[in-house]
């Protein structure tokens, strides 16, 4: 009995992790995560917190500044370091020595991203760049370059069948983006209990994130559910529902064709309504099928070079 | 608890490497298996376990976003702060988010709500100067037409947001105060939320900085 039950959990976790997966699917992801760090990344001026006076890193702890082997007072040098990472992000999206490309930016992003941060917190959460740096280092580790490489050698042949190979740093990444509604479900539950799940609680919440003017560009449908206590029971409903659902996509595929809309509209619910930006929305492209969209499209790579 | 935290990272970047090693090294998939499964295994409970303990190791992250419960009053600890500037005639005027790039104002705001209560008075007179002279740079800028902040002089409108979005306030010339900047006030303010639905100004506000002191 109990070895039956052993059994059937292997066979549970090989087919997780271990099904055959194509090699274009993993190769977007390394596309996917690759442009959204880029684009991250120009859209900051990390190096320039380094040169931030003296008074703003008093109380940055010295184990934090090593943890992250963050130095202030040394903004050309970060900004060498983040002249490296976009090069290798450049590696990384065309497939210029991908794995290499993908460690190198994956480490450099775990020590640039904390600057945004690091003054006050040393968990820079929802900044864009958590999962980016498990997926980019993740995908190190994989043949990440058997498709969509612009350069290089690549497994000509096995390129397009699916292998086990290609299965388990794509599931691993999936299953990093999960983790971010699971955990946040998770937590509004623990922390809070049920009465997070009240009108009342997400009718004050729409109200005090309409009336901190610095942060409030779109109010009008924030201030619409705030008004209507069904809409408002049904919105906190629905949220712990999906955050808490969401990791079906991992375990039954049918479901992403409605949990990934799903989530997208979910996201620009609250932008919309609590000018709250989820910059990671574009990462959930990697739970696409890009083999069948090209195998629809009748779209063929280039031959090897 | 950083350093510890650090190692946890690299553990996951060696047991990574290990893998890598094994696709060269490996005698058969199944040896190969399991150096992988001890990678997966690693990942998932390194991120499970900041997940349900609650404790960030980032980049494995607990991902806690809006869990409290709101209630009819703005939290008074930490109350929100609002830091604004008076113009040479005496007018206070609230100042652009981009402003403080490359400081994110909500990064900003978040270490002067905990940090700045902490220091001496000669250590906050500094910060408050330089950021004035931030405000009266970036107020400078826009004065002249020129991008506010630094955040889009690569991609431009395509920037990516912070996490919460800000109201471009110093867009137009005709918001952005004519005067110089003299001094930099900060408040905490306090409200109920169903009584400034009702009437916008129903706020309290306390200053509770100022440079240069009076």
């Amino acid at each position: 009995m109990n070895n039956n039950w052993t059994q059937r959990m292997a066979r549970g976790w090989n087919k997780l992790w271990f099904s055959p997966e194509p090699a274009r699917n993993l190769a977007a992801a390394r596309i996917v995560f690759s442009a959204h760090a880029l684009w991250i990344l120009m859209s900051r001026d990390l190096p320039a917190i380094s040169g931030l006076p003296h008074e703003f890193w008093i109380f940055v702890p010295r184990t934090a500044l090593w943890r992250y082997l963050i130095f202030p007072g040394h903004p050309r040098g970060e900004e060498f370091l983040q002249g490296l990472a976009v090069l290798a992000l450049l590696g990384a999206l065309t497939g210029f020595y991908p794995r290499l490309s993908c460690l190198v930016s994956g480490l450099l992003l775990y020590h640039l991203a904390p600057l945004e941060t690091i003054i006050w917190t040393t968990n820079p959460y929802v900044r864009g760049f958590t999962i980016t740096v498990l997926a980019l280092v993740t995908l190190s580790f994989s043949p990440c370059g058997d498709a969509f490489c612009l350069f290089g050698r690549r497994r000509v042949g096995s390129k397009t069948n699916p292998s086990w190979v290609y299965s388990w740093p794509l599931r691993l990444i999936q299953v990093f983006l999960c983790q971010v509604y699971l955990f946040s479900g998770y937590v509004k539950l623990s922390s809070s209990g049920l009465a997070w799940i009240s009108a009342d609680n997400l009718h004050n919440w729409l109200l005090y994130i309409s009336q901190v003017d610095q942060v409030s560009v779109y109010k009008s449908f924030g201030l619409w559910i705030a008004d209507h206590p069904a809409v408002c029971l049904l919105v906190a409903v629905g949220t712990i529902a999906l955050e808490l659902g969401f990791i079906a996509v991992i375990f039954w595929k049918g479901s992403r064709i409605w949990l990934i809309p799903l989530a997208i509209l979910f996201h620009m619910g609250i932008l919309f309504s609590m000018n709250l930006t989820f910059l990671n929305l574009p990462q959930l492209l990697v739970f696409a099928d890009w083999e069948a969209l090209f195998t629809r499209l009748k779209l063929t790579q280039p031959a090897p070079i | 608890m950083n350093l510890v935290k650090a190692i946890c990272f690299a553990g996951f970047v060696l047991a990574g490497a290990v893998v890598f090693w094994s696709e060269k090294t490996s005698r058969s998939e199944r040896d190969r298996k399991v150096y992988i499964n001890a990678f997966l295994l690693y990942g998932l409970a390194l991120s499970f376990g900041a997940g349900i303990t609650q404790r960030e190791s980032w980049p494995f992250s607990p991902w806690a976003m809006m869990a409290g419960i709101a209630g009819p009053n703005v939290p008074q600890n930490p109350a929100p702060l609002r830091v604004v500037a008076v113009d040479a005639l005496g007018v206070e005027h609230d100042i652009d988010y981009r402003a403080w790039q490359p400081l994110v104002e909500e990064e900003l705001y978040a270490w002067l709500q905990q940090k700045l209560p902490l220091m001496d008075q000669q250590t906050q007179d500094n910060v408050l100067k330089y950021l004035l002279e931030k405000a009266n740079v970036s107020r400078a800028r826009a004065l002249a037409g020129e991008p506010v902040g630094t955040f889009d002089r690569f991609l431009g409108p395509f920037t990516a947001p912070s996490h919460f979005l800000h109201p471009k306030i110093w867009s137009q010339a005709a918001a952005v105060p004519s005067q110089p900047l003299v001094q930099l006030r900060i408040y905490k303010e306090f409200w109920n939320l169903e009584e400034r639905r009702r009437n916008p100004e129903k706020v309290r506000r306390v200053k509770v900085y100022e440079y240069p002191r009076p």
